[in-house]
């Protein structure tokens, strides 16, 4: 009875990956009390992420066929934006159960709006992910965008520091949108349409017109995940923001613009006329973004903007190995991706789980809160490089990608941001559990347990991966080799 | 003879606005300047999406980019007013500087 209707909702998944998430946004803006928009956005972010994964299984299973309805023009499947899809549904889903422990920070009135944001923002980063031209891409990423800056808004009523990042995303996010948008009247104009799956093979007439709009969409793209040096708005919202702003904008935010400037990058850098400027650029903008990165990480003494420091290295490292332009690069960025979920997740759990902000406030952290302690700890490990860890398998993937195409110095600074993470992640675990507690733990009984759920999740998966990398490693793999799109 | 375009006139002074109007985003300290700003940035790339031939759909989609944005500046403004009391950023950055030494502190 219920197989044509389950038939019905597969054939239509990419559209519910984006739906699914607005219609509990829109059910969360009407129930009323905290918890209960709470309890719906988990629900409605737990439906997409079983979607998604259910269609990314679907598509990379090599003995099953995908059909894919052409239910919207404006879609189109591919393997780096599926993937990055069901990736960010999941997280979405992990983020909203971790944003249950902060629904009394954020206020009884402010908790329902927040969590809408949050599934509008996902949904949009989804539709930019799932979009079939650049019209839609930029309009889906910039309506993330501004969900984003309107969660540190609405955010801002206890704590006012986040006004002041909400500021700079405005203000360098809404100069990255002009840009975007510039570029993307450039990069039509130059391929002769606005289609993003046919830019590898159109015949490109002015190739350094082409150029240079694909360049300014990446630039504006790269605003918005927070690349080094562009990045000054990334630990001024989330230094001091709280656990909605953390995950919405840190965790879920920079996954989503990081996959759409994956998915965007592997279409351009393809493109034979304009292939190498790109490969050039991502390289360039990498390998700045490591060391920027890296070095600020290492001067933090806050927590979470030593967090967000180190997830700009992490997003270097992904952009190298689009950079590559090789299936083997995109595989690595995209073990990467999950790499940087898992550690957002974990850190930011972590951190929020105790309400720590400052890095003297993790000292004896082990003994108070062992089961966050242990989940920093593993996102510690995972930014190190540490082997089995899923940091390890994604770096690893790296240097293999970039030594097979001549990139020795991609594989010295992989080195370098490892050896970084041994001295900043190495500190976090020495405070945690080599030094004794001298600040009171404000997190304890308030904290719902389950709220820990997602950091713990993530510091699992951390280190499973790194055990077990079969599973991943094949999924990337074939995510990557499902470039030239499927269906539609 | 070859007919006159203006478009090359029009794309240049298109590009112009945006990045005039991104530089001033990025480097103005008012906040409502900053706004204004961003206006003339979006309607700059909007005037370029026109000039290079894009289709009706993106002038709509960059018109409704620049209105939301501009929405949710003068909500921000309106906000920084009402926290900081200044829309000047310099000054609020001077406000945060004290919360971030607090944190800084090991």
């Amino acid at each position: 009875m219920s197989g044509p209707y389950l038939a019905l909702l597969q054939t239509h998944a990419p559209l519910l990956m984006i739906v699914v998430p607005l219609v509990g946004a829109a059910l969360v803006l009407i129930s009323g009390s905290a918890r209960l928009a709470w309890l719906v956005a988990w629900l409605s972010a737990g439906a997409a992420a079983a979607i998604g994964f259910d269609f990314v299984a679907r598509l990379l299973s090599a003995d099953s066929a995908v059909t894919i309805v052409q239910v919207a023009p404006a879609l189109h499947i591919d393997g780096i934006g599926a993937f990055g899809a069901a990736l960010l549904a999941l997280t979405l889903t992990l983020c909203v159960i971790a944003t249950g422990a902060s629904l009394k920070d954020a206020g009884a009135k402010e908790a329902p709006v927040s969590l809408a944001l949050i599934l509008c923002a996902a949904a949009c980063w989804i539709g930019a992910l799932l979009a079939r031209d650049l019209i839609a891409l930029v309009a889906a990423v910039e309506a993330a965008w501004l969900a984003s800056v309107g969660l540190a808004v609405v955010n801002a009523a206890r704590e006012r520091a986040p006004l002041n990042g909400a500021l700079r995303m405005l203000s360098l996010g809404g100069a990255g949108g002009a840009l975007m948008l510039l570029g993307v009247a450039m990069l039509g104009r130059a391929a002769g349409g606005f289609t993003l799956d046919a830019l590898p093979v159109a015949h490109i007439r002015m190739p350094n017109l082409a150029s240079a709009g694909a360049a300014l969409i990446m630039l504006g793209l790269a605003i918005k995940v927070g690349v080094a040096p562009i990045h000054a708005w990334n630990a001024a919202v989330l230094g001091r923001g709280n656990a909605m702003v953390v995950s919405g904008v840190g965790a879920l935010g920079v996954l989503g613009a990081l996959s759409v400037l994956c998915r965007f990058a592997a279409y351009t850098i393809t493109a034979p006329e304009i292939g190498a400027a790109i490969s050039a650029a991502l390289a360039g903008l990498g390998a700045v973004s490591v060391v920027f990165g890296s070095v600020q990480a290492v001067g933090a003494g806050n927590l979470l903007r030593l967090a967000a420091y180190a997830g700009v290295a992490q997003v270097g490292c992904v952009l190298m190995s689009v950079g590559l332009g090789s299936p083997a690069g995109f595989a690595a960025a995209l073990i990467q991706l999950v790499a940087f979920a898992a550690v957002a997740l974990a850190f930011y759990g972590g951190a929020a789980a105790g309400r720590v902000q400052s890095l003297a406030m993790l000292d004896g952290y082990g003994q108070r809160a062992p089961l966050a302690s242990a989940a920093i700890a593993a996102g510690a490990l995972s930014l190190m490089g540490a082997p089995l860890t899923i940091g390890f398998l994604g770096r690893w993937r790296l240097v293999e990608a970039g030594v097979g195409a001549g990139w020795w110095w991609a594989a010295g600074l992989v080195i370098v941001a490892s050896l970084a993470g041994v001295f900043y992640g190495g500190r976090l675990i020495e405070r945690m559990y080599f030094r004794r507690a001298n600040t009171a733990y404000a997190g304890e009984g308030s904290v719902w347990r389950l709220v820990l759920a997602p950091a713990l999740l993530a510091a699992i998966a951390t280190i499973a991966i790194g055990f077990a990398p079969v599973f991943l490693l094949r999924a990337a793999d074939m995510a990557s080799g499902m470039m030239t799109g499927i269906g539609t | 003879m070859a007919a006159a375009s203006l478009e090359p006139l029009l794309a240049a002074g298109a590009i112009a606005l945006v990045v005039i109007g991104a530089m001033a985003a990025l480097l103005l300290a008012n906040v409502v300047k900053r706004i204004a700003a961003l206006m003339i940035a979006g309607f700059g790339a909007i005037v370029a999406l026109a000039a290079l031939g894009a289709p009706d759909s993106a002038l709509v989609a960059g018109v409704a980019v620049v209105f939301a944005q501009t929405v949710v500046g003068v909500a921000i403004a309106v906000r920084l007013q009402e926290s900081y009391g200044a829309i000047e950023a310099p000054e609020i950055d001077s406000a945060d500087g004290a919360g971030d030494a607090r944190d800084e502190a090991p």
